[in-house]
Formats: structure tokens, sequence, C-alpha cells
């Protein structure tokens, strides 16, 4: 005991844990990327956003995972692109939330309290309904200013409504990302049990909290999503050409990142942890 | 004489010079005077005992040598910062040119080779300042291992690395002596225990700081801690309480003023009422411990946040009510009634110490 605890020993031992840490780290990452991934999906430039911005000290590079989840439309046309219809009082109940003196109560302040946030199981989904659902509603809305419009031709307002609403539809049929947050749930394997599909829907582990807000001067609790646990995902040096390519033809003066389009194979290991599988570019939007 | 700390060496050191100046005047008012024989002895005897210390302990034998001494704790703390920090950047500047294979092999041997450098320079260097230097840079390159191996293999983050790093800063700074790794060690300690009360609480780790209530544990521990001998190593005691005072007084300071983020199932205001009393009561008691046991550190740091308690009452109550002048008068007559206080209670010492050498 007396020689573990001399200088010499302690160094001994931080040798140790040097070398265990790093081989539970591997261990992990290896039963992670072991078997048939939990899910494989191919997703685009709309899904997964390149940082034009350039971090001089940092060498590195990494895609961020651009999801959404298909919220109330407030009658002014916006929509809360992190609260889904979904995640209401039930759900958060389900999630282990306790929300029964959350509403009504007569101090402003407790819903501090009980908004702590929790990490569980998000299942996102790549083109399904809710982004279908999503295209529809920038549809009616441009169908709808384009009328008004048409109605009064002299209004600058509501031609701005109308130039807006286009820019919005076009961007949502060629540009904004179509994966979904979908569901969320406390256990994995019963998620995949529900939604079978590894190649469009993915399950990975996320932050959820409660919100609170007044609505039509009534109190009222939501659901928030307020990030996925791995949002970034590192390029590894043998997938960065391309991106190195595109980032070299980007021209920040007339905004070109709209010009360049290209997938990217992701997989989800056992763990729920992702990795880029392949890259590759494509020609144009329709590929 | 067993003395097992540098602390303890120089403590003796000092002891020794302060004795010698006060011969020197007791000699010029002849109250006493030591014959040559006895000069002699008394003169061997401590120079036989420096230089022992000075073989031993990396002391200071006289005030020039502690103001250059001084001079290379702070390069040393500097350059401990400075390199750490360098390393950092330099893994950043450069790691994307890298296959992944290389980078694993950088970032593990990367603080293999800086522990082995920390133990060569212990075994070599009494002084100690260069393996505290390179033990600094080694804690980096370990949290540069964990945290760039987590992106590169897109891990999800995890509060148990805290608990490594505290681990090895420990084993680092008590093998190198090293204050300011004890200080990173606590700080990772302070943040994993932290990060697990949250979750005891369903709440999702990196969150724990929106909760205050959550360092108490970590604070607890680490006062605890002195309590397990620590004569061998250099003001290690003094590190501890330090922390754990802050991570103690700064939640309750917190919930003082805002009890709304407690844990405690009561209104805002009812919890902020009794973290305010709470936090009187134990800087009070802190102080109290800190006299009692001749913790220093300790005093300091309940008068600290006992004031700052007290002045955060006091704006609350009338900053809006008073007129300016009115409000800082009532600051400055509590500090000299602060001060009168002190000076009694330090009287009162003086008397009992003097009764206890009549």
């Amino acid at each position: 005991m007396k020689t573990l605890l001399s200088s010499r020993g302690l160094f001994l031992l931080g040798f140790l844990i040097l070398i265990a840490t790093n081989m539970v780290v591997f261990i992990g990452v290896a039963s992670n990327r072991s078997g048939e991934p939990e899910s494989l999906i191919t997703l685009t430039e709309r899904e997964f956003a390149l940082s034009y911005h350039a971090y001089e000290e940092n060498s590195g590079l990494r895609l961020r995972l651009d999801w959404r989840a298909l919220g109330k439309e407030a009658s002014y046309g916006y929509t809360d692109w992190r609260s889904p219809l979904w995640l209401n009082n039930q759900k958060l109940k389900a999630l282990g939330f306790d929300l029964d003196d959350y509403v009504g109560s007569d101090s402003y302040d407790r819903h501090y309290k009980k908004s702590i946030p929790k990490e569980v199981f998000i299942v996102l989904e790549l083109g399904g309904e809710p982004y279908r659902e999503a295209l529809k509603r920038a549809e009616v809305a441009f169908e709808r200013d384009k009328k008004l419009f048409a109605a009064n031709p002299e209004d600058k307002s509501l031609k701005d409504s109308f130039e807006r609403a286009e820019r919005n539809l076009e961007y949502e049929r060629q540009e904004e990302t179509r994966l979904f947050a979908i569901d969320a749930g406390l256990d994995a394997l019963m998620l995949r049990e529900k939604y079978k599909d590894k190649a469009r829907l993915i399950i990975a582990k996320g932050v959820v909290k409660p919100g609170y807000r007044y609505n039509n001067k009534k109190e009222e609790v939501y659901g928030y999503i307020s990030k996925l646990s791995v949002e970034m995902i590192h390029v590894p040096l043998e997938h960065r050409k391309m991106f190195d390519s595109i980032l070299d033809k980007y021209d920040a003066r007339i905004n070109n990142s709209g010009s360049y389009h290209y997938q990217v194979q992701l997989a989800y290991g056992q763990r729920l942890e992702p990795w880029i599988v392949s890259v590759k570019s494509r020609s144009n939007k329709a590929d | 004489m067993q003395l097992k700390s540098k602390a303890d060496a120089q403590q003796r050191v000092d002891q020794i010079g302060s004795f010698r100046s006060e011969l020197k005047i007791i000699e010029q008012e002849n109250i006493l005077s030591l014959n040559e024989d006895q000069q002699s002895a008394v003169s061997n005897y401590h120079e036989k005992l420096i230089a022992e210390l000075a073989a031993s302990f990396d002391i200071d034998a006289n005030k020039r040598e502690k103001q250059l001494s001084l001079g290379m704790k702070i390069a040393s703390f500097l350059g401990a910062i400075g390199l750490a920090a360098s390393v950092f950047f330099l893994f950043y500047q450069f790691w994307g040119n890298f296959s992944t294979i290389a980078q694993v092999v950088i970032l593990i041997a990367a603080p293999l080779l800086g522990l082995a450098g920390t133990m060569y320079a212990s075994s070599r260097e009494k002084t100690g300042y260069f393996s505290k230097l390179l033990g600094m840079v080694t804690l980096v390159c370990f949290v540069l291992n964990l945290s760039m191996i987590g992106q590169i293999f897109n891990i999800t983050p995890s509060p148990n690395a805290f608990l490594v790093w505290a681990v090895f800063a420990f084993l680092l700074a008590y093998a190198a002596d090293a204050r300011l790794l004890l200080a990173a060690g606590i700080i990772s300690f302070a943040a994993f225990l932290s990060a697990r009360a949250a979750t005891w609480s369903g709440c999702y780790w990196i969150h724990f700081g929106e909760r205050p209530e959550n360092f108490f544990p970590a604070a607890l521990l680490l006062f605890m801690m002195p309590f397990v001998p620590h004569h061998k190593f250099t003001g290690f005691g003094v590190i501890y309480r330090v922390f754990a005072m802050l991570l103690f007084f700064i939640p309750v300071l917190i919930l003082s003023n805002w009890g709304a983020i407690s844990y405690l199932e009561l209104s805002g205001t009812a919890i902020e009422y009794i973290y305010q009393v709470a936090g009187f009561i134990c800087s009070g008691i802190a102080i109290w411990l800190g006299i009692r046991n001749s913790w220093p550190e300790v005093v300091n740091t309940g008068n600290v946040f006992f004031t700052i308690f007290l002045y955060t009452k006091f704006y609350d109550w009338w900053w809006d009510l008073m007129p300016k002048y009115l409000f800082f008068l009532i600051i400055g007559l509590t500090a000299i009634l602060m001060l009168l206080v002190f000076k009694r209670l330090r009287n009162t010492a003086m008397t009992s110490a003097q009764e206890v050498s009549a």
C-alpha cells in the first residue's frame, strides 16, 4: 500500500488510468459499430448542413444533422419547428415528466422547477407525412397570399407577403430538411418495434423538456425538443475530399451554397451513435 | 525531528531566522548574552539543520531566495497554462489533416508521453517546477484525448469523463505535490458529482448547473477531504476547504436570490428566505470553525460571504427606499461594526492565549 501511494506508485497508477480509459472507450466504439447497423439512411445536403464559415484554427470538419418537428401552425403562419404536436401533456407524462401541479399553479415560477430536461429516445423520419404536411402548409400559404395580392396589386405589404410565401414554398420544396422528429420514448427497442423501416427511420438520443406559455390568456404546458445528443457528425479524412472542394468553390459574396449537392450514407450503431459510411456528390437536386 | 512536508520545513527555517533576529535584539538590549561556545553550538545546530532540510526539501533559506522562489512559482504557473493552451490549439490546428488512425495514435500517445516526462522530471528535479508544469500539460493532453475521441467517433457525451479526468488530476497532484493540478481535479470531481446528483432527479446531466443544490454533495465531500491527513502536501487542505466553501456558498447565494430554481417544493419566496438564513448561519459557523481550528482561509471565505449576504439584503431592503448617501452610510457603519466585532474576537483570543502561556 505504501509503495502504491509513493510518488512512483501514483505515476504508475496514472499510466493504468490512461490505458484502461482508452480501452473502455474503444470497446464502446467497437460495440457500437458491431453487427448490423441499427439504422442506415441516405441523407442529402438538405439534412446534412455543411458549415461555410471557415474556422481557421480548427482543421476538423463536422456536418450538422438538420432536423425539425411539425408544430402547431399559428394564425399568422408561423410554425414552431421544435415543439411537435405529438409532444403533448400525455406524451410528456409518459416520458417521465411530472406535470400534475404545473398548469394552473398560483406561482408563475413553478415551471422552472418542473422544467428539468431529460434525455430520451427520439424517432426521426425522412420524407414522411410530417414533411408532406409542411409542404402543404407552404403551398396553402402561397395560394392564399397570391390571391390576396392579385385582389390588391397596389398593396405593398401584400406584395411582400406574396413574395415571402413564394420564397418559402421554393425553399420548402428544394432546400429545407425533410427529416422530422415523429415520436419519442424511453425504450429504444419498443420504438424500433413500432417504427421498423431502418432506411427511413432513425432512433437517436435527444433532450426533451416541457415549456410553459400563455396561449389565448390560458396557461399551457408544451413539449420541446431542445437538441439531439449527437447533432454534429465528424467527417473522417477519407470522406473529406468532396467537402473540401465544395468549400474551396464557395463564395460568401454571392452565397452559392445552394448550388452544391451531395448525399451521405449515415449509420447508427448498437449504442445509437452515428458515423458516416459513404459520401457522394450529386449533379443536381433531383438526383 | 521528523518533518513531512516542504511547508513544515519552510516554517522551521523561517522560525530559525526569526530566532536569530530576536536574539540579536535581546543581546543588543543586554538582556541576555550567549557565550562563544553556546553561540557556536546554536549556530552549528541551525546550519546543520538548514542543510539537512535543504537537501530533503526545496526550501528558501533566506529572504532573497524566497523572492526568487515566488518568481519561479509564477513563471511555472504561467508556463503550465501557456503550454497547456498551446497543446490544445496545436492539435485543433492540424488534426483535420490526419487519418483517423493517426489522430487516435497521437491522442493516446500524447498523455502517455507527457506522463512519462512528468515522472522523469519528478525523479530528477528536487524543486518540482518542471514536473508540475509537465503534469499540467499531461492533464490537458488527457482531456484532449477523451474529448477529441468523443468527437471523432460521435460518442454520446457522458459525465464519467469528468470522473476519470478528476482521478487522473488527483494522481498527478499527489505524485508531483502540485496545487494547480489539485484544483483541476477538484473542479472535475465537482462537475462529475454535481452531474450525477442532477441525474438522480431525472435531469439530463449537462444541465446540472440549472439546479444549484446539485453542488452540495461535492462541497460536503471536499470539505471532509482534509480530515484525511495531508501533512506531506503543501497547502492541499487549504485548496480543498476553499473550493468546498465556494461550491457551497455560491449556490446558496444564487438560491437566496432566485428560489424558483431550487428542488424544494415550496414557493420561490419561501425558498429565498430559507437560503438567506442558511447563508448567514453557515458563514457565521464557517468563521467560528475557522477561528477554532486555525484555518485562516475558512475565516476569510466565511467573512467574504457573510458580507456579501449582508450587503445583498441591504440592497434588497433599502436601495429603492433610501437616498444613496444614507444607503452607503449604513454600509460604512456596518463595516465599522464588523471591524469592532473582529477586534473584540481578536482580543479575546489573545487574552486566552496569554492565560494558557501563563
